[in-house]
């Protein structure tokens, strides 16, 4: 929203002249004829106004609006004034604005009804003030702009609980380098003073140093490898074991835009990439930086001007990884999105086996797949072809510097300069391959670093998620639930500008039955999310016994609501121990008394071991409608004072149905109930029936009172009664 | 050889069907492969169901076609890319700097293997992170430039 007096003063200017004060003002980043350029829609005391460009575009008066409304376009969206005059087309935006226009079109309307100047709920960024970039999350921070030292230093102290091996760590590599930089300068001393001046008894000694350096090298490189290996692997276990358990306390919106699959991967390969960057990275980085600082300064004090020499290709080596690097990310990020799709593939053909088998698409499964994985080894053999060049080419730009010091070394020794021996080139010569080694693997640091720092980020991402209030010092506990619900103007939108509940406002008794009814889409689960606070509703508030949800202790609101969902999920345990998961104290009697009023005892004593069958992923060993009664026992055994019945039945055959019916009628006796079917010949013992219609109550009563009514729910009983009367023509058939 | 059942004519802002006999119908106009067949297949769908499906607009009488193509030109909005700035990746998103028909544009990309979907026709779709829509009508017909610029993140 711009406050009237933030508007440019060029609009200001226009608005002036019309009317007296601005109340609300929204800008918009198309034009009339949908190019990109400014608009405002603005709304004053009097009039709505739209502008475009800098000119006034439209002015109503607003006695003239009824209402304003949101047209969901395909790729836009369109304001439209619903006047006296019919509806007018007032402007365009582009998807970046769509939760703006639902707060302006909410703010507008209410002031049209009612004069109420309301608050704008959205106030989150959508583009990051530095770059101008969108950003890849309102309010998130812009991925491009976060410093990458920031990253760093989150990464390292990630390590802190290991400090001491860090230290330990950080003192080998130190002495590696030592052991690294002096067999050059033993084979100095090894050309001047045991063959130059022939002092051969030496020899052993620097043969021996030389050995002994090598060994001890060798010793600090296993040490610094048990060293990073341990603490890399221990950081990242602490990190999945901490990505994990915060998961398991998000928020349920923070998983509506995410795919289970990019979740595992960021938990299991991101933290991959770290480690890797940790074992690998980090080491290689802390090692090069030293031995190219130490080994600089051993050059300089041989011979500075030597030094200069080998500094000619320095220029060439950094320019040419940078350009080589430029080549080779996007081959990178090619092959790590082509290794995604060829997973996908792969991991559709194999769920999908069956299907694919019906339909005799082998051949065409194989050639999909075999597109993919040859597109991979495409771009896998361009990747080593440009990395090898790449390698090769910086070993040449190397060996003009080595040339360039043979070269000038030579004149200065032959020259007579007795300041610089032989021993001393040979020593330079070995430096330089210590000093170039680090810059021409630079570039392979800067992949490490790029993909653990992406991985970084992304993990950083769910670290810093805020995770759901259970137990904040306002919430109360009440002693007992009685189970009275009441919604309350209830408002929500799963995307902002998207509202699926609008205004909803109802209330059910204890130990009433209501059946939601309602076409897909309506906004039945969307109560149940709402109930159960999955998600949070924009404005309007659900009242238990009497009470906010918001208020409740989260995990007393949760422990007094059994859900049984249209797709029980049963984890990979028995079934004993699938029905007692949430009710961990419960005696097997308990267990066994639950699965009988589930009607689910007779089908589980059939079975080769009982109550100890493993159910397998997902509960795949057992069909539909055992998995479902199992659902129920565990909801029996739970013993809530309220229940959820999510589509229970609708994805069972008739005779399964009845058992599962049966068993429901002895869940809900004494409970109050949300049952949510299609079928609604299973909500024939509801109490009430609540009819949903675009997110808003339609109609409400008992079966005979909406019957009479002849609206909607006689529509869809009319319909359901044709389908079934048809189903039985063809059954008869 | 138009498709005589079918005449349309528009209110202010509502495009209605003609129904002998009975009332007209108040119905929208979307593709029904907007990806891969724009310009084939349009459905016309009443306020519960669809109305008829058409094999293309050319069916239509000259003022019907008319009002068709200007209900399907306003409910889509593509964003055709006529050259690529430049692009580049940060932490997994896909950056784009472009000229576009509607003028020049930056946007965000997230996982470009959903997101950049090919139109059959040499042509992708890019869907943004907000859902904005931007097509490359033909990616050969790209200049160079633009052409490497779009290989260095798909």
């Amino acid at each position: 929203m711009i406050k009237g007096s933030q508007l440019p003063p060029e609009i200001n200017k226009l608005i002036n002249g019309k009317s007296t004060r601005v109340i609300h003002a929204q800008k918009t980043d198309l034009t009339g004829d949908r190019k990109f350029g400014k608009g405002y829609l603005i709304l004053t005391d009097a009039e709505l106004i739209t502008v475009i460009g800098e000119k006034v575009s439209s002015e109503i008066q607003l006695d003239m609006v009824e209402q304003i409304r949101v047209d969901e376009l395909i790729g836009c969206g369109r304001i439209t004034a619903v006047t006296n005059d019919g509806i007018k087309n007032l402007l365009y935006y582009s998807n970046h604005l769509v939760p703006d226009f639902a707060d302006s079109v909410r703010i507008v309307n209410n002031y049209l009804n009612n004069f109420e100047i309301s608050e704008k709920i959205n106030n989150y960024d959508s583009h990051c003030p530095r770059c101008e970039f969108p950003l890849p999350e309102r309010g998130s921070r812009c991925p491009r702009c976060v410093p990458r030292v920031k990253i760093l230093k989150r990464i390292v102290a990630l390590t802190a609980p290991y400090k001491l091996r860090v230290f330990l760590l950080m003192l080998v590599t130190g002495m590696g380098v030592l052991f690294q930089v002096l067999p050059p300068y033993i084979t100095k001393k090894i050309v001047d003073d045991v063959i130059g001046k022939g002092n051969i008894n030496q020899i052993y000694f620097y043969t021996g140093a030389m050995i002994g350096c090598g060994l001890l090298y060798l010793v600090m490189r296993l040490i610094s490898i048990r060293l990073t290996s341990w603490v890399g692997a221990k950081v990242v276990t602490d990190l999945r074991s901490r990505l994990h358990s915060v998961i398991q306390y998000l928020k349920l919106s923070f998983f509506t835009r995410r795919e289970p699959g990019e979740l595992v991967g960021r938990i299991m390969h991101d933290t991959g990439e770290l480690q890797q960057f940790l074992v690998d990275g980090l080491p290689f980085l802390v090692i090069n930086v030293i031995s190219f600082i130490v080994v600089g300064i051993i050059l300089l004090k041989i011979n500075w001007v030597l030094t200069i020499f080998v500094l000619v290709p320095v220029p060439a080596l950094i320019l040419g990884s940078s350009w080589f690097w430029k080549k080779l990310r996007p081959l990178f990020l090619r092959e790590g999105t082509m290794i995604g799709h060829l997973h996908s593939v792969l991991g559709e053909s194999l769920q999908g086996l069956r299907v694919i088998k019906a339909c005799s698409r082998e051949n065409h499964r194989i050639g999909l797949f075999d597109s993919v994985n040859n597109k991979l080894a495409e771009t896998q053999v361009n990747t080593q072809r440009v990395s090898g060049t790449f390698n090769e080419t910086m070993y040449w730009v190397m060996s003009l510097g080595v040339a360039l010091v043979w070269f000038f070394a030579s004149k200065i020794i032959t020259g007579g300069n007795s300041d610089f021996t032989l021993g001393d080139l040979l020593a330079f010569v070995g430096y330089i391959w210590l000093f170039y080694g680090p810059l021409q693997w630079f570039s392979v640091i800067l992949n490490w670093m790029t993909h653990a720092f992406s991985g970084a980020e992304r993990i950083f991402e769910i670290l810093d998620t805020s995770p759901e209030n259970y137990e904040s010092p306002e919430s109360i506990t009440l002693p007992s639930i009685k189970g009275h619900i009441e919604f309350r103007d209830l408002h929500f939108s799963y995307e902002r500008g998207k509202e699926v509940i609008k205004g909803l406002s109802f209330s059910i008794t204890p130990g009433e039955t209501i059946g939601l009814i309602g076409r897909s889409g309506a906004g039945k689960s969307t109560i149940i999310n709402l109930l159960t606070r999955f998600f949070e509703p924009d404005s309007g508030e659900i009242l238990i016994d009497g009470v906010a949800i918001k208020n409740l202790k989260l995990s007393q609101l949760r422990s007094s609501i059994g859900l049984v969902m249209q797709e029980p999920f049963l984890f990979n345990l028995s079934i004993a121990e699938n029905i007692a998961y949430g009710t961990e104290h419960a005696s097997f009697k308990e267990i066994v008394e639950a699965a009988k009023a589930a009607h689910a005892h007779e089908f589980i004593v059939r079975k080769k071991d009982g109550y100890d069958t493993l159910v397998g992923e997902t509960g795949e060993r057992l069909s539909g409608g055992e998995r479902q009664r199992i659902a129920i026992a565990r909801a029996i055994l739970h013993n809530p004072p309220i229940l959820v019945l999510d589509e229970a039945t609708s994805s069972v055959d008739a005779t399964t149905e009845k058992h599962i019916q049966e068993a429901i009628n002895g869940l809900t006796r004494g409970r109050t109930t949300i049952a949510i079917a299609h079928r609604l010949s299973t909500l024939r013992n509801a109490h009430r029936l609540v009819v949903l219609s675009e997110g808003k109550l339609a109609e409400i009563g008992t079966h005979d009172e909406l019957l009479e009514k002849k609206g909607i729910y006689a529509e869809l009983i009319k319909s359901h009664t044709e389908m079934n009367a048809l189903q039985s023509v063809m059954w008869g058939a | 050889m138009y498709n005589k059942s079918v005449k349309l004519y528009r209110i202010h802002d509502q495009v209605f069907m003609k129904n002998d006999g009975l009332d007209d119908i108040p119905v929208s106009i979307v593709w029904l492969r907007p990806t891969t067949g724009w310009g084939k297949e349009v459905s016309l769908i009443g306020i519960h169901n669809e109305v008829v499906i058409l094999d293309c607009i050319d069916q239509l009488d000259p003022d019907s076609r008319c009002i068709a193509e200007e209900e399907l030109e306003r409910n889509y909005f593509y964003i055709d890319i006529l050259r690529l700035i430049r692009t580049d990746v940060n932490l997994g998103n896909r950056y784009f700097e472009a000229e576009t028909d509607r003028g020049k544009s930056r946007f965000v990309v997230k996982n470009p293997y959903v997101d950049i979907r090919p139109t059959g026709n040499d042509g992708v779709i890019i869907r943004d992170v907000v859902g904005n829509l931007f097509r490359i009508k033909s990616l050969s017909e790209l200049d160079n430039w633009s052409r490497r610029e779009f290989e260095k993140v798909n």
